[in-house]
């Protein structure tokens, strides 16, 4: 069982993209429009106009300001030393980045890996003060079934909704149509590119067929007028049927 | 925006049932259409989702709701209607708005938009009485469903909804739990964007 939409893990992923692409600070300390911030990661507006957007989220892991993953509700750090079976500490390489924090899932099977060396459902006990190694939870998960290999990516997520990102990976690799990834990235590509957008929306509505439209709106003044000078948004609606994703990737917790 | 963020219906109902309620939804889709001429209402009779949703692109307004929803046993046409309200609600009802979808009006003002202005459109001077009967029965699958979820809270509870939907059919203000729910809601989002 499991849909795309319709869970409040899709909500939570609609609501990521939208900041991500919104018009609000990245944080109290960096006051930059989350939209300008992704105008500014070197070689991505280039990959929107040019690559699947599966590849595009691949490709752009722990480049946000607090170090997580651009287009993915994670953290990916692929830093790690070898860590013992039965062992329950993770040491890295440097100082894991504020965005990894207390209570978050843990999972190793990153993009590209096949490797599940950490059981389901563990989840970050606690963090070094020097943010260079960390506990997970034992005895749930008990530790790990196999040695981790040093390099191993790392995957940390939200612990509500562990499974978002491989069920959302596995959307754009297996569920979107090629026509459905040119349409979003291409609406994307011309928001990033011209700056007169001053940010991008996203829904996602359940259909029968998949489809991806897009316009350019603006936002309405408090008068009712249309905020020309600005509130020019990229409205994109994804308009597709649930996803095919197996139930161990598409559980819904 | 989602009415309900549910999962999908497990047991069909008899097919004679089935066929009783897909009339009952087009019937309702035909009023709601003609009352409110701006909107587009769609049924999407094969989707097993137990849902509705409103949602847009340009001026081109929509409601859709699943055939999950409309073959669940625990409502009736009352209930039918009054999600389709509240759907509605989310295009017309004015502020509060959604923080994520600031072009949507917010859950609980839905409601009492359902409450107070679109079913009295719909059901006239019956409109009070078939508005409790769907509260009431919209509470129990809301209970119902969020019991099968195990991190999935809603912004709104079940008992502060039927406040919401009691006031509006009543013609009285926007209940307190709303308003703070609202405040809650208003200092999460004001968190995450910290």
């Amino acid at each position: 069982m499991g849909a795309l939409i319709q869970t409040k893990g899709t909500q939570a992923l609609a609501a990521f993209f939208k900041k991500r692409f919104g018009n609000g600070p990245v944080s109290t300390t960096n006051p930059t429009l989350c939209i300008d911030y992704m105008r500014g990661i070197s070689g991505l507006k280039e990959a929107f106009a040019t690559d699947l957007l599966w590849k595009i989220s691949d490709k752009f892991l722990g480049q946000w300001a607090d170090g997580s993953d651009v287009l993915y509700p994670t953290t990916t750090i692929t830093t790690v030393n070898a860590a013992a079976v039965g062992s329950t500490t993770l040491a890295f390489g440097s100082a894991l980045p504020a965005s990894v924090v207390q209570g978050m899932a843990i999972d190793d099977d990153a993009p590209g890996s096949t490797s599940t060396a950490i059981r389901n459902r563990t989840t970050v006990n606690s963090i070094a003060a020097n943010r260079l190694s960390l506990q997970i939870t034992s005895p749930v998960p008990g530790g790990l079934k196999t040695a981790l290999v040093a390099g191993c990516p790392i995957v940390f997520s939200d612990s509500n909704h562990p499974n978002l990102w491989k069920r959302w990976r596995h959307y754009l690799k297996v569920d979107m149509l090629p026509e459905t990834h040119s349409a979003i990235a291409a609406a994307i590509s011309e928001a990033l590119w011209d700056t007169s957008f001053k940010y991008i929306d996203f829904q996602a509505v359940e259909s029968d067929s998949q489809k991806a439209l897009h316009a350019t709106e603006f936002d309405l003044l408090p008068s009712g007028q249309l905020n020309f000078a600005n509130g020019k948004k990229k409205q994109v609606v994804l308009l597709t049927a649930r996803t095919t994703a197996p139930d161990p990737i598409d559980k819904q917790d | 925006m989602s009415f309900l963020n549910w999962p999908a219906e497990e047991v069909l109902p008899n097919r004679r049932i089935q066929q009783r309620r897909r009339r009952v939804v087009l019937d309702l889709l035909d009023k709601f259409g003609r009352a409110f001429p701006e909107i587009t209402y769609e049924l999407l009779w094969q989707s097993p989702t137990i849902n509705a949703q409103a949602w847009r692109l340009g001026s081109a307004r929509y409601v859709r709701v699943y055939g999950g929803l409309v073959r669940h046993r625990a409502i009736t046409k009352y209930g039918l209607a009054l999600m389709l309200a509240h759907e509605t609600g989310h295009h017309l009802g004015g502020p509060p708005y959604d923080h994520a979808m600031p072009w949507l009006t917010w859950q609980g003002q839905a409601d009492y938009w359902a409450a107070r202005t679109a079913m009295p459109i719909i059901w006239g001077r019956r409109a009070r009485g078939v508005t409790l009967k769907a509260a009431r029965e919209m509470v129990q699958l809301h209970r119902s469903l969020t019991s099968q979820l195990e991190d999935d809270e809603p912004d709104l509870s079940p008992d502060c909804r039927y406040s919401i939907w009691y006031s509006g059919a009543l013609g009285k203000d926007m209940p307190s739990c709303a308003l703070e729910a609202f405040a809650l809601i208003s200092d999460d989002n004001q968190r995450l964007m910290d």
